[in-house]
């Protein structure tokens, strides 16, 4: 586990040092994240990771509350969580992205998740290359997870997301360079179409 | 356009041996790689079906990835033979369907922003399962890793595995037949065989994957495609000579790259009602016929006969064109006797409405799917443009069905039974990783008999909605009638109840409850025999996927088993 970690913060850095021109990142292209997002969950089973997004990314965190409020507190102390559990703080060792807070927002969600009537939003931008981390308290503290619609033996004073940012942003089947659309006709991949 | 079959595997087959770019051809353009090319406001393309001949209709289908054009967006998905929608199916009563599926999927949409979840718990397959005990050690969840990966149940596997419904058709769910329960995995096939029986409605169906855990993933890269039975309601005077089309709404969900994003899956509020685990950034494009914005032509006072299918894995499309009356004559695959007149139609997800609209006064008009709350996060979900109508040309004056066809009536038997069952989910992540539906307080189970009913009896069933979430229940080879309706929101006047309708997918009002009543066809080729093992299930696929679908078991009539 701890080699994968050493691979995937490795592979985050060589990565963000390639040279490399993505296309900006248009405001509707927003990583949404939510309370099953929070850093270190009871049920990853010790095997959380923090995930990549890339320098310029627009990010917004949706959690469930009222009557407990979510609140951003940019006096407060937020620092990232260390993966798989290992006390080495080895986020540490990286440079340390300042989220830039965009704005907040409040959707109407009654009845979908017991004990919360709606959902708060709270949006970022991430501008860098190293380790970013978005703390959002609730008010008051709730007495149990269950309030903020967290797992048995979540801490209730924060939710905290930690992100490395300055990754691309990339998905399987890396696409190939000037890559052009429609020049391979579809049977050619497989061969000749058996029906 | 209807095409046989030969003349269109042909086109499909010179147009792979040209070469597409070379080909001048619309049909290779819309066979191999159009799903909308050029701008947004093209023509809305017609649909090409293959029709069945001699009683026969015999396909091939290769499920592969394809690079195609949407709007200004390019996009990388898996279609059936190129195509989206996939090709059409048209036959007859009394035909046989022969479809040999070709499974040749890739990963495609794999996020690199993180590890796949390979430990994380998911939520419990009971909804009274006690508590999350406190984690075993990391290092014991690798045999059950290793378990899931040899038995294809990662999400990436998952996503890559299918087989295929025909929804609606009343047909045996045996194999050959409509067979959900089959796994085809990729580098594999499968023939299928369906024996259409002589009496069976007239109408619009679907074909689509039906893989538990996949379907939701496979419908958001838009594998769904038509299928038209032809018959008695095609000779209706006013309808035989219109123009008669197809419509497909669909849904792309897409990544940066074009691709749908292969992980797993939580719901949000506001303009996108979904994430991934890791997140992504992503888009949804909302289609008609695989085109984005697609302008439909008619004249003044002419009419025309549209088959809407809203085939899309969870938004509720309440279809409306502006400033025109809809005049439905079909509800899911079954004819009406008389047209119903309304401004507009509900199409929750699988629900097809048979219309005819007739040309207002000169102009443009948008059609729309009207801002509704389905119950999903965050309250409404907002409104679609899907096309335009464009009203032009010299006046007709097309006419308006009085009378259609004489509709399937429910035999007069007494009901053999009245059953329950209670729908419910959790989204809140407090349990587990994603998210959990059940049905009477359990997850699927495809080795369980959840609901055992005998061919030849009429049954009445209650299903009661615990959420808010509006869950649209699709029954499969066997249509409903729907005779009670509890709960429907003040003000909310998307509802049809009349009880001569038929449907294979109805929607529950949220914490309210419906009252169906069903007949198992005991002549159904295949079912006259033998068990017949099939589901019910929500249609939001997402529920499904994560739960929300039971066995039915249909035991032969009464002396045959």
């Amino acid at each position: 586990m701890l080699a994968g970690v050493v691979v995937l913060l490795v592979g985050a850095v060589s990565a963000s040092a390639v040279p490399q021109d993505p296309p900006p990142l248009p405001s509707k292209w927003t990583h949404l994240f939510q309370q099953e997002h929070r850093d270190a969950l009871h049920w990853w089973n010790h095997t959380w990771l923090p995930q990549t997004v890339p320098s310029g990314a627009v990010v917004q965190i949706q959690l469930p509350g009222d009557p407990i409020r979510w609140v951003h507190d940019e006096n407060r102390k937020c620092t990232p969580t260390t993966p798989l559990g290992l006390a080495l703080p080895i986020l540490d060792l990286f440079q340390f992205v300042r989220p830039e807070f965009l704005g907040q927002n409040k959707l109407p969600d009654p009845n979908r998740i017991d004990g919360t009537e709606n959902i708060y939003t709270f949006d970022y931008r991430l501008d860098g290359i190293g380790v970013a981390a978005i703390c959002l308290f609730p008010e008051p503290r709730p007495g149990t997870a269950y309030e903020i619609s967290m797992p048995p033996g979540t801490p209730t004073d924060r939710y905290v997301l930690t992100l490395l940012v300055g990754v691309p942003q990339a998905s399987l089947p890396l696409r190939r360079p000037h890559e052009d659309m429609g020049s391979t006709p579809s049977h050619d991949w497989f061969g000749p179409s058996r029906h | 356009m209807v095409l046989n079959r030969r003349g269109f595997l042909g086109a499909v087959g010179a147009a792979a041996a040209a070469g597409l770019a070379s080909s001048s051809s619309g049909l290779t353009d819309l066979v191999l790689a159009d799903g909308g090319r050029g701008a947004a406001g093209e023509q809305l393309r017609e649909l090409p079906f293959l029709r069945s001949e001699g009683g026969l209709l015999d396909v091939g289908l290769t499920i592969h990835p394809q690079r195609l054009q949407i709007g200004d967006r390019e996009v990388f998905v898996h279609t059936y033979n190129g195509m989206l929608p996939g090709p059409g199916l048209r036959f007859r009563p009394g035909d046989k369907l022969r479809i040999n599926l070709i499974n040749n999927m890739l990963p495609l949409g794999v996020p690199l922003n993180a590890p796949p979840p390979a430990c994380a718990v998911r939520p419990p397959e009971e909804e009274d399962a006690p508590p999350l005990e406190p984690p075993p050690h990391p290092l014991e969840c690798i045999p059950e890793m290793i378990n899931h990966i040899a038995e294809g149940e990662t999400v990436i596997q998952m996503n890559m595995t299918t087989n295929i419904h025909t929804h609606g058709l009343q047909v045996s769910p045996n194999d050959p037949a409509d067979n959900i329960f089959l796994k085809l995995s990729p580098g594999h096939s499968h023939q299928y065989e369906y024996e259409i029986p002589d009496d069976h409605p007239a109408g619009l169906f679907w074909y689509h994957p039906h893989h538990h855990g996949s379907t939701t993933h496979q419908s958001w890269e838009g594998l769904t495609a038509p299928m038209i039975v032809e018959g008695d309601i095609d000779e209706v005077p006013e309808l035989a000579d219109i123009a008669d089309r197809t419509i497909v709404l669909s849904t792309l969900w897409i990544n940066q790259d074009g691709s749908t994003p292969s992980a797993v899956i939580i719901p949000t509020g506001g303009q996108m009602p979904f994430t991934t685990v890791p997140a992504v950034p992503t888009e949804m494009l909302f289609l008609m016929n695989g085109q984005l914005g697609p302008e439909i032509d008619i004249r003044p006072g002419e009419t025309q006969r549209w088959r809407v299918l809203n085939s899309d894995p969870h938004e509720f499309m309440w279809f409306e064109v502006k400033d025109h009356e809809l005049y439905q004559i079909g509800q899911d695959g079954i004819p009406f006797g008389t047209p119903r007149t309304v401004r507009s139609i509900m199409l929750p997800p699988a629900n097809r409405a048979e219309l005819v609209i007739r040309g207002g006064q000169p102009g443009r008009y948008r059609v729309i799917g009207k801002a509704y709350d389905q119950g999903h996060p965050g309250g409404a979900r907002p409104e679609k443009e899907l096309g335009t109508l464009v009203v032009a040309g010299p006046p007709a004056n097309g006419r308006i069905p009085q009378r259609l066809v004489e509709p399937p009536k429910m035999p007069d038997l007494p009901v053999a039974a009245h059953r329950e069952f209670r729908f419910k989910g959790d989204i809140s992540g407090r349990r587990g990783l994603g998210v959990r539906f059940w049905i009477d307080g359990v997850a699927f189970d495809p080795d369980r008999i959840d609901t055992r009913v005998r061919a030849g009896t009429v049954e009445e069933w209650t299903w009661i909605n615990e959420d808010i979430f509006q869950h649209p229940i699709h029954v499969h080879v066997n249509p409903f009638q729907v005779i009670d309706v509890q709960g429907i929101s003040e003000g909310d006047t998307s509802w049809q109840t009349d009880p001569n309708i038929w449907w294979d997918t109805f929607r529950l009002p949220p914490f309210g409850r419906v009252t169906i009543r069903t007949y198992f066809r005991p002549d159904i080729p295949g079912r006259n025999v033998y068990p017949s093992k099939t589901v019910y299930h929500c249609h939001i696929l997402h529920h499904e996927d994560n739960g929300m679908m039971g066995v039915l078991l249909i035991d032969p009539p009464e002396g045959r088993s």
